[in-house]
């Protein structure tokens, strides 16, 4: 995989209307300033910014993302402000708010 | 702490009518509601910040939303928005102090534990309303964990809620209603639709039950409207045919699908393949059970559409003395069902309460009957095309994975089988699988066909993945405060 962290691919999600610049907000996307919009998700400012994949886990290379966007399949885990396991889908930005994607899940009881 | 003489969890159709109708009566209630704005999935809303202008008051559904949140605004019903409730606890005999008629009086009740923006950190409730609803049923298939595989319900949200448009040229598969929706909508916002797949035949369902769309105005309506779209930009609506594979490296770069027969078995000749960015697929709806569960109401098996709903009486009981439900929770009735079983939840708390008498919820309960018969036999037909098709598991290979949380496929399942594993409880113990952060939310209804397979039982003995607070993950100091 190449090196999603630092330079996103084009977002494959778009915005439908011109971004308000009222609500403009910046937040820090893997130690990166994105410009993002106030009452968005961190799930929506990561796929606009160009992120498909929050989450890389270490067995199988399984990349993990947004999937049923409403609170219930904890796919889009990410680390928000320092705290782990933050849904992205359900969790509203705030100015400056670090968010950190793709950090190896560690699972210490997998031997094989 | 603060006390409630009903804590309704859930603000989408069902949740909303019942909290103006127990206004109305004169009941104390909070509502608490995942999301920014009241309306559920049905009326997905913006957040206030992101509200493009004023809504459309020529959409009828719009029009019936500000109608439902004009009345909630008038009686001052105190919205616990973007909440969520990680635990419930039964309280200790004769906790809750309030009032039964006029007269004080004691009662167990319940505390609600709860994560949000609000300064509530817990809740005191004599009654439960749960009104949950439903989540996309996940359909398990090669590569339905890559990125860019999504439920057509987080499309929704992200078009509807966010004015995201999630791909740029997209599949939609699965079966149920919402398929048409979702369709039509991407394509609206610009998107390439490349197909439109629904597992079910054109005519399941529609012809055997008479007068199905009596008094269904308003879902003719929309289908029609769906349909127009879907014919005027040329999208492909293709029943009998479903996804069998997801092709891609690090994200969905192509798609198979192909023609399935009426159990789903799919029909290898019919084999096309198709290069997209996007799949938004889904097997209907799975109610939202994690509530019922962790409190212990008991559940029956619908066999028809394979899933598992909360057992309740014609007052909206569930078996658990003073927990309520209404709306999607009780099975895919849509949102005139839940607005139905949210009023008869209502006036029973109400009676409950003492602020009206028994013969006073009977006679209201009474006209709201004709509407539940009328639900009723749409539903019939809803299950007839988002029936149980066991052979839409036939995609599914070793290297499938079952569960994401834990990392499980379907491989890692069967060799826990073969080890001697009989039921959910076996495998889980063997493998992990339900383990994980959605703890079995999203893996239960495979994990469960795949056992009842292989070792030729009935679903509904295999048994179900058990749900535990946290419901959600929390921080350790919220559950020290």
């Amino acid at each position: 995989m190449s090196d999603q962290q630092n330079q996103p691919a084009l977002p494959v999600a778009t915005r439908l209307h011109p971004r308000n610049n009222a609500g403009a907000i910046q937040v820090i996307i893997n130690g990166k300033q994105v410009s993002a919009c106030r009452g968005e998700t961190v799930a929506v400012a990561l796929l606009l910014s160009g992120r498909r994949i929050f989450t890389q886990a270490s067995r199988y290379n399984l990349n993990r993302t947004l999937f049923c966007g409403m609170g219930v399949c904890h796919q889009c885990l990410v680390t928000v402000d320092g705290v782990r396991d933050v849904r992205a889908c359900m969790t509203k930005i705030r100015p400056g708010m670090k968010i950190e994607t793709r950090f190896k899940m560690e699972h210490s009881y997998e031997t094989s | 702490m603060k006390q409630v003489d009903v804590a309704i969890i859930g603000g989408g159709p069902a949740g909303m009518t019942a909290a103006i109708e127990l206004a109305a009566g004169g009941a104390k209630l909070s509502v608490i509601d995942a999301y920014p704005q009241l309306g559920g999935h049905y009326f997905k809303q913006s957040p206030k910040e992101l509200m493009q202008q004023e809504a459309d008051v020529t959409d009828g559904r719009q029009a019936e939303y500000r109608s439902l949140v004009n009345a909630v605004d008038k009686k001052n019903i105190e919205i616990l928005s973007d909440t969520a409730v990680w635990s419930i606890f039964l309280n200790e005999e004769g906790t809750i102090e309030g009032q039964n008629n006029g007269r004080p009086d004691k009662a167990t009740g319940f505390t609600l534990h709860l994560q949000g923006p609000h300064d509530v950190a817990s809740l005191q409730a004599r009654y439960l309303l749960l009104a949950p609803g439903a989540y996309d049923r996940p359909m398990a298939f090669p590569g339905w964990h890559l990125p860019g595989v999504i439920t057509p319900g987080g499309a929704q949200m992200l078009l509807k809620g966010y004015g995201i448009l999630p791909g740029k040229r997209v599949l939609v598969a699965g079966s149920g209603p919402l398929l048409l929706a979702v369709g039509a909508g991407l394509a609206e916002a610009g998107a390439e639709v490349v197909a439109v797949l629904d597992a079910a035949s054109m005519w399941d369902g529609a012809f055997k039950i008479p007068a199905v769309f009596w008094g269904q105005k308003e879902r003719v309506k929309d289908a029609w409207k769906y349909w127009s779209t879907l014919k005027r930009k040329q999208i492909p609506l293709l029943f009998g045919h479903a996804i069998f594979r997801a092709l891609g490296e690090d994200a969905v770069t192509a798609a198979v699908y192909g023609r399935v027969d009426a159990q789903g078995r799919p029909i290898k000749q019919s084999e096309m393949v198709v290069e997209v960015d996007t799949i938004c697929v889904a097997l209907g709806f799975l109610p939202n059970l994690a509530l019922t569960r962790h409190l212990e109401c008991e559940h029956t098996y619908n066999a028809t559409l394979d899933t598992f709903y909360p057992r309740y009486a014609d007052t909206m009981e569930t078996t658990v003395p003073n927990v309520f439900v209404a709306g999607d929770v009780t099975g895919v009735g849509g949102k005139d069902m839940s607005k139905l079983q949210g009023r008869a939840a209502g006036l029973s708390i109400l009676g409950k309460l003492g602020y009206l008498s028994g013969e006073q919820v009977k006679s209201r309960l009474q006209p709201l009957q004709t509407g539940f018969q009328r639900e009723e036999r749409f539903i019939r037909m809803l299950q007839d095309r988002l029936q149980a098709r066991p052979g839409l598991f036939e995609v599914i290979d070793d290297d499938t994975f079952i569960c994401s949380c834990e990392m499980v496929t379907a491989g890692r399942i069967k060799a826990a089988i073969d080890d001697g594993a009989q039921d959910i409880r076996g495998v889980k113990l063997r493998t992990r699988c339900g383990m994980g952060a959605c703890q079995g939310r999203y893996c239960e209804s495979n994990v469960a066909h795949l056992i009842s397979q292989a070792t030729n039982r009935p679903r509904e003995t295999v048994g179900t993945m058990s749900i535990r607070p946290p419901l959600i993950p929390i921080l350790a100091g919220n559950i020290l405060e």
